[in-house]
């Protein structure tokens, strides 16, 4: 088509398979500011710093599960009883340990697996900030935080290349969207997705295997030869990930279910996450954090209508997930973490029988060899505040004490320190002076 | 409908100052490129074969200007700045005020008219801010409406009406933090202008909007606003979403006052307008609409965080002390920018005009940052190219809705799943609290491979275009059409070459130009504005 040639003259967006000069560009654009470093893709990171430090190295994978809206701690996993409380919660005590084990009763059965962290306090009572805080293990409105990576970003990185394992590291499960990878590369991004007992393969009537297989072979042809930088670059190696994932039965048989199995886990959207967070576990196919979003848990006003029902799906689908595990022989080395981005107010509830934002809260943690049936920490008779720490740092529990929790738990240094070529440095839990941040230990030996 | 509007002419000088300070270097898109980028750019759209064919035929030396001005005054293009002007100012159902399709239908058909015909920005920002207030606007409800917080005190309402006016009209989202506590100790990393602002100042910004009250949108009926008079803006709160408010040497009750130290009247009806005033004519209010206009057309904004401006780092004739740097890349050019802006009146297609025109913007891609297609461009590139449209029905929208980019948020169309979810594997967002991103995905990769909104389209027998290229004699013909039908491009030879071997193997021209078609829909440039 030689015709067309002054047509082709300055692009090379798709024509020359190789660019001189843009990341020049890029940093031409970027010189003067100290803003917008965390838009540059595709940055090599190099590792400067770490302490010595033992880790825990007992989890292969962790499912964390965002409580979203912040569920009143002293109505599920700090209980705290008062003429409010309806009978029908039914508090039991397990040990020294009280459950309502009418609102959540698959979880009291399995309460020698679960341990209880009651003296968390959060940094922020305010959703989107409280909410993102969790999840990169830092302030988002800081220095690091406008570039800071999910929690689960971090330990896609650890886990390597995406190349080495069927499936991506990282699954978010009935969020839209949320952190994500911050400056680390594609490969470290959730994958987002609403599971519906559906394969990711298309079951629909307009391309079979064969016809996929044809096509593929013309695409690739098609694309050969191409490279490209920056966020085209991020698209193909998506691209080319995506084209190994259609019409294969192995995949396919982690996200499709049956019916009768949903059942077991309530058939909510929740239950849904669940069962494929246990399918992920079980095939083993190089996920190492998964994701659970349940939202509706922010009860300004009946909440007393509205948690059984919430805290009922929470229960059926967790219990179950637990009990899935336990059988497989894998709850031992999956960490299991479940809490919101805040407490609720405590007291009587106010005057529309709903609790408001509250620092105090409390999580729960299962699985991944850690010791259950007990409590880490204590609060005041009401759950206003932290009365015994109960750990090692004896001072309040925080989000980046968490994340230094879930690093430890899968042998991650969480001490560790990057630099971007840009020169960002990058600590994976903030070091700070003022409260130097730990693994919660204590979770993993035995009660005294 | 819009004559070209005098300033136009103005603009038209000789030199582009955006050329001299964005210092452009590498070599200029080929007609070709630039054909697609503009098209994309301005108007959300892909060009068809024949409006690819004419542009490159036509041997006007000023074809691209030509070009600009007729996409300008394209309904395509309203489509495209309604949206965007949607995302800005944030025209959403989430919110438990102002969020009902009513209030979201009333606020879109005002955004889409104003858009039309042209407004000036600041009238936009005008209007929203003084909704049900004096002469004013009352289809803007919902943007100050859907800041109520029905659990705290009637201040902590007051702050985020403050606050997100902050954020949308002047690029200050840290009065948000500032509205908790003071920068100082907390904002030195980030902001110098944040570190030096202090609670009180913010709070008393909040106070403008004291005895505004929001009633929620019920129905077919949309939220709005109204004054309802209330013993002030107090500052011994001890409940609710923000720490206590203290009383200071100002006393329990707080008195507005801007942040240059202006104070209005006596008169607390005439405080919002007060207010609206001063928003409009704060020197961070042309910069940030330039700077969020650059972004849009450029990739980056000059100054990054866009929503996160630091005014105490932005004026290059005062710059800030070591070791603070300016925060714009470019801050002579930001400036200049900002001129030009008040200097139409908050013309947004003299601004869009000025800034395609350049050489800067015509640079050929990579220079020109790629960027992956909206959502909503994803999903009309695909009805475009295949000529297979969908109508949407959206409850109370008096015209049905055949391209995405006529939606009026980023949530439609509800009674439509399978398109909604297609849609939302693009990352729309919501506009309020979950950010539009272009970001790739894997999610968003098997979808163009195998999503049933793509393959169903992909068929000789649905699509009319698919249709007439099956039907040509000339295997070469149908290569160059596919190819100019879905990527806006010729193709290179080797890729000649590799559809004319599958036209030939493929054993009927039905089948070779499905399989071509899907393939060119997965090829990363389909993705792509560049």
């Amino acid at each position: 088509m030689k015709k067309l040639d002054h047509l082709d003259a300055g692009t090379q967006f798709w024509r020359s398979p190789h660019f001189c000069g843009s990341r020049r560009m890029f940093f031409r654009h970027l010189t003067a500011g100290v803003g917008g470093y965390f838009l540059l893709p595709q940055l090599a990171t190099e590792t400067v710093a770490h302490a010595a430090v033992t880790t825990r190295g007992t989890a292969r994978q962790v499912i964390f599960i965002m409580m979203a809206g912040a569920p009143s701690h002293i109505d599920t996993f700090d209980f705290k009883e008062g003429p409010w409380t309806p009978r029908a919660f039914d508090p039991t005590s397990y040990g020294g340990l009280r459950f309502p084990r009418g609102l959540m009763p698959g979880l009291a059965e399995h309460i020698r697996e679960i341990a209880f962290l009651r003296s968390v306090r959060s940094w922020a009572v305010v959703h989107g900030l409280a909410n993102q805080w969790i999840q990169i293990a830092r302030n988002p409105v800081s220095s690091q935080g406008r570039i800071a990576p999910h929690i689960g970003s971090v330990v896609a990185r650890e886990f390597g290349l995406r190349g080495e394992s069927e499936l991506p590291v990282f699954f978010s499960l009935n969020a839209m969207a949320g952190p994500g990878r911050g400056f680390l590369s594609a490969s470290t991004s959730p994958v987002f997705l609403q599971p519906n007992g559906a394969a990711l393969s298309p079951e629909t009537l307009y391309m079979d295997r064969e016809a996929y297989a044809r096509r593929r072979t013309l695409l690739l042809k098609l694309e050969s030869g191409r490279q490209f930088e920056g966020a085209p670059a991020e698209a193909a190696l998506f691209k080319s990930d995506a084209r190994e994932i259609l019409f294969n039965d192995r995949i396919d048989s982690v996200f499709r279910y049956e019916p009768a199995e949903a059942q077991r886990y309530g058939s909510t959207l929740f239950g849904n996450a669940c069962l494929v967070a246990r399918n992920l576990v079980r095939a083993g196919m190089g996920t190492r954090f998964i994701e659970i979003t349940h939202p509706g848990w922010d009860l300004h006003a009946g909440l007393y209508r509205s948690l059984p029902v919430l805290a009922g799906e929470f229960d059926k689908g967790l219990s179950a997930l637990i009990s899935d595990l336990k059988s497989a022989g894998k709850l031992e080395e999956t960490l299991i973490v479940a809490m919101g981005e805040f407490g609720r107010t405590v007291g009587p509830p106010n005057s529309l029988d709903g609790r408001d934002h509250y620092a105090q809260q409390s999580v729960l943690v299962a699985g991944g060899g850690i010791r259950g049936m007990r409590a880490i920490g204590e609060t005041d008779a009401k759950g206003n505040f932290t009365v015994e720490p109960g750990w090692s740092a004896d001072r309040n529990i925080r989000a980046e004490d968490i994340a230094a929790t879930i690093y430890s738990a899968l042998g991650i240094d969480w001490t560790t320190v990057i630099r971007t070529e840009s020169g960002v440095r990058f600590e994976y839990v903030p070091v700070s002076e003022e409260t130097p941040y730990q693994p919660i230990s204590e979770l993993w030996t035995p009660a005294c | 409908m819009l004559l070209l509007p005098l300033y136009f002419a103005l603009l038209a000088l000789p030199q582009n100052f955006v050329n001299d300070e964005f210092h452009t270097e590498g070599p200029q898109s080929s007609d070709i490129e630039f054909n697609r980028r503009i098209h994309l750019d301005l108007t959300g759209r892909i060009p068809s074969p024949r409006q690819i064919r004419e542009f490159i035929a036509n041997p006007s030396p000023d074809k691209r200007d030509q070009l600009i001005d007729h996409l300008l005054q394209s309904t395509e293009f309203s489509d495209k700045w309604t949206m965007w002007m949607g995302d800005w100012l944030q025209n959403s159902t989430a919110g438990i005020y102002g969020g009902t399709t009513a209030t979201r239908n009333q606020f879109y058909l005002w955004i889409r008219a104003g858009v039309r015909e042209g407004r000036s920005l600041r009238a936009f920002a005008t209007d929203v801010l003084l909704a049900d207030q004096e002469s004013a606007t009352a289809q803007t409800g919902g943007f100050l409406a859907s800041t109520e917080v029905n659990t705290g005190p009637k201040e902590d309402s007051w702050d985020n009406m403050f606050s997100k006016s902050a954020t949308v009209f002047l690029g200050l989202s840290h009065y948000d933090c500032v509205l908790c506590h003071s920068g100082q100790g907390h904002l030195e990393p980030v902001s110098l202008w944040g570190s030096r602002t202090s609670r009180l100042e913010a709070q008393r910004m909040a106070a403008f909007f004291t005895h505004t009250f929001s009633y929620p949108g019920i129905d077919d009926e949309a939220a709005g606003l109204q004054f309802y008079a209330t013993n002030g803006y107090r500052m011994d709160t001890d409940s609710g979403n923000r720490p206590n408010r203290i009383p200071s040497d100002g006393g329990d009750v707080l008195k507005p006052a801007y942040r240059d130290g202006s104070q209005p009247g006596g008169d607390p009806t005439k405080w919002r307008a007060f207010f609206t005033t001063k928003i409009v004519d704060d020197p961070m209010f042309a910069r940030n609409i330039a700077n969020r206009l650059w972004k849009q057309l450029f990739g980056l904004a000059l100054a990054e965080p866009f929503d996160a401006l630091d005014p105490a780092r932005l004026d290059p004739a005062n710059p800030p002390p070591s070791p603070w740097t300016l925060q714009a890349s470019h801050p002579a050019l930001l400036e200049k920018l900002a001129q030009s802006l008040r200097d139409s009146d908050f013309d947004l297609r003299a601004m869009i005009r000025l800034l395609a025109r350049s050489a800067a913007y015509q640079m050929a891609s990579p220079s020109h940052l790629p960027r992956r297609l909206d959502a909503e461009e994803v999903h009309d590139a695909v009805v475009t190219a295949t000529g297979v449209a969908n109508v949407y029905t959206i409850p109370n929208l008096p015209d049905p809705v055949r391209w995405a980019m006529q939606a009026p948020d980023a949530s439609e169309p509800l009674d439509d799943h399978d398109t909604k979810d297609f849609l939302d594997a693009f990352y729309r967002g919501d506009r309020v609290g979950i950010p539009r991103s272009a970001a790739s995905s894997l999610l968003q990769s098997l979808k163009l491979l195998s999503d049933p909104f793509v393959l169903s389209r992909l068929r000789v027998t649905a699509s009319p275009v698919l249709q007439r290229i099956a039907a040509m004699d000339s295997p070469d013909g149908m290569v160059d059409e596919l190819f100019l039908a879905f990527l806006s491009r010729y193709p290179s030879e080797s890729e000649k070459w590799e559809s004319l071997d599958a036209i030939q193997k493929a054993g009927s021209h039905q089948r070779a130009v499905e399989d071509l078609a899907w393939a060119l829909v997965n090829r990363t440039d389909f993705l792509f504005c560049y």
